[in-house]
């Protein structure tokens, strides 16, 4: 009987009992000393009570389908694996149980039993009454009861494990008779909620004669886990981790009989087969974010503490823990304190592993991928040690577990794509830090294009992902977008409109036919070629040469961008002000100032100093305009003449802007004093400006600028006197405006016809007549002469004028200008005669047509004595051109 | 993919990378070591740094592993000469040694400061305030 029920040989003896005590049982709270007794499962949360009702409840359904309606109490079948039957002074108690096995349907496989259980037949049956508690106690717990069979820690029968719960009832309900004398007695091998449920068996007291000592249950435990282990091998049932009701058949597959109990340490090939699929769905899931034996562990895991395998909650657990891995998963992250990498679920050496490169890694043969299985190969008998309850927390010795260190991309923040098998990563020199083997890797000169296999000196190589790179490229030319690229990216802009027209001409060369349109001019030439290209590019790169490719500069049309507004973050609930300070929001620093000197205290000077400011700014607009002109006329320099034309509209307006601001020809002035430029040419700047202007007006404009300089002559002679003095005492050398400025005011002079010429000589003369003040020995006129500026323009003047005079016949010449003319150069001449030799200032350029020119108007000694004071300064060493 | 263009006429980090590079440092600090990564903030990741101290005619080399430099701390950055890279005119010493030296330079230019200090305080003038480089005073 004792091998039959597989009892253990000795039972605890059992130590207290309450059978001095049967009043209290009796008392209607005695199910609330039990709690206080054997403490409070919150699992089961006070339905202690109702334990009777559902026991009854299952214990009608199980006679009902064994067809035995009149039997309320289906003891029998709610027996768990039977205890020890170690006494015969448990007979009673073993009289029912067989009792009630008779009753059962018997299987084939349980001959034996039959047999045997045939030979008690002559019992009468009796149904044990569990509804009389109290009988039953007595019987139990009296004196008659044997003392081992009492184990109050077992016996409670409001253990709030809820054994008699709706579900289990449920569940035995669904379960065939067989299965349920399976259970009971203990068939197969298993037992229907393990060792805990075992436990739960004692509550029942009618069991509690046929239980045998706890300590097979505790057998029966691990085994259960065993079982329920292999019976989940790919089904995934959800199991329970509570005990199952005593009346509950076993759910998992039987086992026969006969089979040896597993080794607690190794896991059935269905579970890791099961254990694989799943870790390849979930890292697929999870976009290989999670390496797979991480996947793998956590699925162990939650099979074996809950038994089910619920793919939902692994995966949100696993986007939960690559999410958090990305500020924890490091390559500095210390690799023991997580234990769970460490485990590996035992694979078979031969078994195909999807993921060597743990998501990372291309498959390189070369690489010696059979190292790198021998690496895990090496790993994993020490990386599966016998599968308890727990994880083995110890780390791994050697090499730290790659995945953990390796299990992210650096693009965290968005969800990449499962990486192509491709990509190189840093998985791949796993195998190459191994010391064995590889020798010191030393860093040697790379060449280009290795970066797709490991060079031979340097394993470090290539950790940087050409995906990481394109990424970072990328960024930078968002980065490069800008409105304004001739302003804030000149150099690179001109240079690739540089290359292009030498393309242009290349292309040239090669036949009409192969030239492509030309670029758009308002086309900005964007950088590089990032899937942008648009028109040129794409057109050009088919139809021509490989060379022509490389020389060819991409012009691309850069992607036009929302501005993004920047908003600074915010905090709420900061308190105080929180530094938010960044490029894009920069807080002010440095406050400045523009202080008022004490040296202005004289109002007129201030007057001045104002005056001067206003001008500055007004010279600082109008250099604005103009350097806006100048980059389009660097436009139009690359672009041939048919489209020019809305560039030169644009330049033109830009030029009559400045013009206008001139204020040269506002007919609201009164007087002609023209203020503004007076004002302008009184200041460096102003003069720099008409000199670097002048070229871009129109003649007409031009011209008008000229007379008016001329005009102001001797103003614009002072002050730049003034400011060259001024700077000297500084001790700062600035350099002379008006050479730069007589330059450009040459060209127009010498292109002035001769009504022109004269105008400005007249201005010439007159400003000298008017703007001096009285009582100077010199008259302006001669200052100008002494002057090299001065000098200069009148000499340029007479040169244009013998051009002019030498190159027209006399009939076209008017002779009311010739008239006047020759007045003035009879002035002219006048002055320069009077002047000694050395106070005549040499000119900026040398006009030997001028000293010519005298010859018309003057006699021969005034002649004799102009040609002894002008030859050097007009006739120089050097060959000149005629103007 | 091969890679996008390295953007013509430019410099890029991306050039370098997986080469020997000599960094200096805002603070004054030489880092040698081998580009592994950067971004587009310029960090670098340096890999077998050596951070070389250099006094007068002399240097020495701490090995300091792997470094990531933010990349506003890079003053400048450039590939070093493999070749010629034995071919210093310096003379190397041990890391003791240059410490050493290195101390005695600083202890020597403090002395300085002292007396010049001294020297002004007496003429009436005030010491010379000379800090590190703030950017924001």
């Amino acid at each position: 009987m004792d091998g039959y029920f597989e009892f253990g040989s000795a039972m605890e003896p059992l130590d207290e009992g309450p059978e001095e005590d049967d009043d209290i049982f009796k008392e209607k709270n005695y199910n609330e000393l039990n709690d206080e007794t054997f403490g409070l499962d919150e699992d089961l949360g006070g339905e202690g009570e109702d334990w009777e009702m559902t026991h009854e409840k299952l214990a009608f359904d199980f006679d009902q389908q064994r067809g035995r309606p009149e039997e309320d109490q289906g003891v029998p079948a709610k027996m768990l694996g039977a205890g020890n039957l170690d006494d015969i002074d448990k007979v009673p108690l073993e009289e029912d149980l067989e009792k009630s096995i008779t009753q059962l349907v018997l299987d084939d496989e349980d001959e034996d039993e039959g047999m045997e259980l045939h030979s008690q037949q002559k019992h009468s049956s009796r149904p044990i009454n569990i509804q009389s508690s109290d009988s039953n106690l007595k019987h139990l717990f009296g004196p008659g009861s044997p003392p081992s069979l009492f184990d109050p820690n077992l016996m409670s029968p409001t253990s709030k494990e809820n054994i008699w719960g709706a579900a289990h009832a449920e569940k035995a309900k669904t379960k065939s008779a067989e299965d349920s004398l399976k259970a009971i007695l203990n068939i197969g091998g298993k037992t229907i909620g393990g060792g805990g449920g075992g436990d739960m068996a004692w509550t029942d007291p009618s069991i509690l004669h046929a239980v045998p000592s706890p300590r097979p249950p505790k057998v029966m435990t691990l085994e259960e886990i065993e079982r329920r282990m292999s019976g989940e091998s790919g089904s995934g049932t959800p199991q329970n981790t509570k005990p199952l009701p005593v009346g509950t058949p076993p759910r998992s597959q039987a086992m026969p009989i006969g089979t040896p109990p597993r080794s607690t340490g190794q896991v059935s090939p269905q579970l890791s087969q099961a254990v694989h699929y799943w870790t390849q769905k979930l890292h697929q899931a999870v976009g290989g974010r999670v390496s797979p034996s991480e996947i793998s562990n956590l699925i162990v895991r939650m099979h074996q503490t809950s038994g089910r395998i619920s793919p939902d909650y692994l995966h949100q657990v696993l986007i939960k823990r690559a999410s958090i891995g990305a500020m924890v998963n490091s390559p500095n992250f210390p690799q023991g304190s997580r234990p769970t990498i460490m485990q590996r679920p035992p694979h078979s050496p031969f078994m195909p592993m999807p993921y060597p490169n743990h998501g990372r890694m291309p498959l390189r043969p070369h690489q010696g991928s059979p190292m790198g299985r021998g690496h895990f190969l090496g790993m994993s008998p020490v990386g599966s040690p016998p599968v308890g309850r727990g994880y083995p927390g110890t780390p791994h010795p050697g090499t730290p577990h790659p995945s953990s260190v390796y299990g992210l991309t650096p693009m965290h923040p968005r969800i990449p794509p499962l990486r192509p098998a491709s990509d190189p990563g840093p998985m791949r020199r796993q195998w190459n830090r191994t010391p064995q083997g590889r020798g010191r890797p030393d860093g040697r000169y790379q060449h280009q294009g290795r970066d797709l296999y490991r060079p031979t000196g340097d394993e470090y190589a290539n950790l940087m992902t050409q995906r990481e790179k394109d990424w970072v490229i990328r960024i930078q030319m968002l980065q490069l977008h800008t409105e304004n690229p001739m302003v804030s990216d000149y150099y690179y802009q001109v240079m690739m409109q540089r290359r292009q027209s030498k393309h242009k001409e290349k292309e040239g060369d090669k036949g009409p036919e192969e030239k492509s349109g030309t670029a758009d001019p308002n086309e900005n030439i964007g950088r590089g070629d990032a899937g942008e290209k648009v028109g040129k590019g794409d057109g050009d790169e088919r139809s021509t040469k490989i060379e022509d490719e490389k020389d060819k500069p991409k012009s691309v049309q850069q992607v036009k961008l929302e501005p993004k507004v920047y908003k600074p973050a915010q905090f709420e609930g900061a308190l105080g002000r929180v530094t938010s300070s960044s490029v894009n929001n920069p807080r002010q620093l440095i406050d400045v100032h523009s202080l008022r000197t004490e040296e202005e205290e004289d109002l007129s000077k201030a007057k001045d100093h104002g005056k001067k400011r206003r001008t500055l700014l007004s010279i600082e607009q109008m250099y604005d305009l103009f350097l806006k002109a100048e980059d389009v006329s660097i436009q139009l320099n690359g672009l041939p003449e048919s489209d020019t034309g809305a560039l030169l509209e644009k330049r033109q307006q830009l030029l009559n802007d400045v013009y206008k601001a001139l204020r040269i020809e506002e007919e609201t002035l009164e007087q002609d004093d023209h203020e503004m430029l007076l004002q302008i040419m009184s200041i460096r700047k102003g003069r720099k400006l008409i000199g670097r202007i002048l070229p871009l007006f129109t003649p007409q404009q031009g011209g008008q600028i000229v007379d008016l300089v001329a005009l102001y002559l001797p103003t614009v002679l002072k002050r730049e006197a003034a400011d060259l003095k001024k700077c000297s005492m500084d001790g700062i050398s600035q350099e002379e405006t008006l050479p730069f400025l007589f330059h450009s005011l040459a060209d127009i002079i010498l292109c002035k016809s001769m009504a022109q010429v004269l105008i400005m000589v007249k201005n010439m003369m007159e400003a000298s007549n008017v703007s001096q003040p009285l009582g100077t020995s010199v008259t302006p006129l001669a200052g100008a002469i002494q002057h090299k500026f001065g000098i200069s323009l009148i000499l340029c003047a007479l040169s244009r004028a013998e051009t002019l005079f030498s190159s027209t016949t006399a009939k076209d010449l008017d002779p009311a200008i010739i008239q006047e003319w020759a007045g003035c150069v009879d002035v002219f001449a006048k002055e320069i005669c009077q002047l000694p030799k050395s106070a005549i200032a040499e000119p900026l350029q040398k006009y030997p047509l001028s000293l010519e020119h005298f010859k018309h108007f003057v006699s021969k000694q005034s002649f004799a004595e102009l040609e002894a004071k002008l030859s050097l300064i007009t006739v120089g060493s050097s060959v000149e051109d005629n103007a | 993919m091969e890679g996008l263009d390295y953007m013509p006429g430019t410099a890029s980090l991306l050039e370098e990378i997986d080469k020997k590079i000599l960094v200096v440092l805002r603070d004054g600090r030489t880092l040698i070591g081998f580009l592994r990564s950067v971004d587009q903030f310029a960090n670098l990741v340096l890999h077998r740094t050596i951070e070389r101290i250099y006094v007068g005619k002399q240097y020495g080399d701490i090995p300091r592993g792997v470094f990531v430099v933010r990349g506003e701390n890079v003053e400048l950055l450039g590939e070093i000469d493999l070749q010629n890279e034995g071919n210093l005119p310096l003379e190397e010493v041990s890391v003791d040694d240059i410490l050493e030296a290195q101390r005695q330079e600083q202890q020597k230019k403090q002395d300085e400061q002292k007396t010049q200090n001294k020297k002004l305080l007496e003429r009436g003038l005030q010491p010379h305030a000379e800090g590190t480089a703030d950017d924001f005073t």
